[in-house]
């Protein structure tokens, strides 16, 4: 499939967005061999960021070699089943692949290899600040986290799972007042796996006190689900009310698919804050960690009202020009 | 795995920006050619491809400014936006892709062409 699409680039966005960097990304992972049988499972894991060019220049080490602290990828949640993760972090660290200079715009992807003990299942995280300036009234500094989920036990069907790949170029362009529809071209290597999309969310962990000794029982969480985890309709019949691990019950409903334009002017009003440079912690002794996909542009707040998702597909309708927003999917089976 | 299925496996982030921007200048939209098919490549077998775009605006106005992949097919490098030696409103850029054992199955690649 081609797409076509139009832009009227203006320059001085250029000058706008110099100084924040981010411009979005993906981060996937597939076992080297599906069906490894042994004590380990070897995975590739590969980063693939945008960046805005030429602020982030493209060397190797991108972000790095622009000037930027280099970090790991975290492990956010199940980190006690991470199969020795924490042994062997990853760096965040990738290398400039691609730029298109007239669009602002640089690509850096990295792969790498890594061993991990079999049966591992756990949350790998690379979180940051700041994306571009984003929304109107414009919110600088924002956060970014973006959460792959690992799970190398072996499928009902006998083989590891390679997750699906899905690509989008960020950014996307869309003229002021006309709806666009943006469908994230999604692929899956393992024949006949049904690959859904839904909306990044934040999903609260809970503390309890610290008792020495014993950090690492966490208890086995339920597991999330795609089903459980609908977009902004319910895939396959599955029924509203058994999404229940749905973080909010509103992206479910199916009167809630579209975003009240009252409440979202009520949020954005009270969420302008600028973050500061310090990120986010975590809880302190938690025994469920929180699984933050999306920081600062979680759905509905990041977006104008009006942008719905229906299966991979977003619907978008900018109101403003000159104005960005940050769009955060997880794409699963 | 299928339509019942509830059992995760995997979730795998896509994060992106979405630019508004006002009226545009010209709004004929270029045409991409001709490559909008699947086509079959054989692991460790180089090829190498054209995607085509033609500008139907005034190029006093507005011309393409690029054409690009929608993220990346893993090893796919892509050339510099070229103009056509023989038709000043066509443009293209050169892809290679040495397709490897792990990469087996459907891949697609959607690509994008801008104006200015």
């Amino acid at each position: 499939m081609l797409i076509t699409r139009l832009i009227l680039f203006y320059f001085y966005c250029i000058a706008n967005i110099h100084g924040k960097h981010f411009n979005g990304g993906t981060i996937t992972w597939a076992p080297i061999d599906p069906y490894a049988t042994g004590s380990s499972v070897s995975i590739t894991i590969t980063q693939t960021y945008y960046w805005n060019f030429p602020y982030i220049k493209c060397l190797t080490n991108v972000p790095v070699s622009s000037g930027f602290s280099s970090s790991t990828l975290i492990c956010t949640a199940e980190c006690s089943y991470d199969g020795d993760y924490s042994t062997k972090k990853i760096s965040t660290s990738t290398d400039c692949i691609s730029t298109s200079p007239a669009l602002s715009m640089m690509t850096s992807q990295r792969s790498n290899n890594i061993t991990l003990n079999k049966d591992a299942h756990f949350y790998l995280a690379y979180v940051g600040e700041a994306w571009v300036p984003l929304n109107y009234p414009v919110r600088r500094n924002q956060e970014w986290s973006i959460v792959t989920y690992i799970d190398l036990r072996v499928r009902s069907d006998e083989f590891i799972n390679t997750p699906p790949a899905a690509t989008v170029v960020s950014p996307q362009y869309a003229i002021v007042n006309r709806t666009i529809q943006i469908t994230i071209p999604v692929s899956d290597v393992n024949a006949g796996d049904d690959v859904r999309c839904r909306w990044s969310t934040y999903t609260d962990g809970y503390r309890r006190r610290k008792r020495s000794g014993n950090e690492k029982q966490f208890p086995i969480r339920k597991k999330r689900s795609c089903a459980g985890y609908c977009s902004s309709n319910c895939f396959y019949g599955c029924s509203c009310s058994g999404c229940s691990s749905c973080s909010g019950a509103a992206i479910c409903g199916a009167t809630s698919t579209t975003v009240a334009t009252t409440t979202a002017a009520t949020t954005i009003s009270t969420t302008t804050i600028e973050t500061t440079g310090t990120l986010r912690s975590t809880s302190s002794y938690p025994v469920r960690q929180a699984i933050n996909e999306c920081a600062d542009v979680c759905y509905p707040n990041s977006l104008p009202s009006g942008t719905t998702l229906n299966g991979c597909t977003i619907s978008f309708t900018g109101t403003r020009a000159n104005t960005w927003y940050a769009v955060a999917i997880q794409v699963c089976i | 795995m299928n339509s019942t299925s509830t059992t995760p496996m995997s979730s795998v982030p896509v994060q992106l920006l979405i630019y508004v921007m006002g009226e545009p200048s010209c709004s004929k939209q270029p045409l991409i050619l001709p490559l909008d098919r699947c086509f079959e490549v054989q692991v460790g077998v180089t090829i190498s491809f054209d995607i085509y775009a033609m500008n139907l605006c005034n190029p006093a106005i507005s011309n393409v400014a690029d054409i690009v992949p929608s993220g990346s097919i893993d090893g796919m490098t892509k050339g510099n936006l070229t103009k056509s030696p023989t038709n000043s409103s066509l443009s293209y850029v050169r892809f290679t892709w040495t397709p490897q054992a792990n990469q087996v199955g459907y891949v697609e690649q959607c690509t994008t062409a801008y104006t200015t």
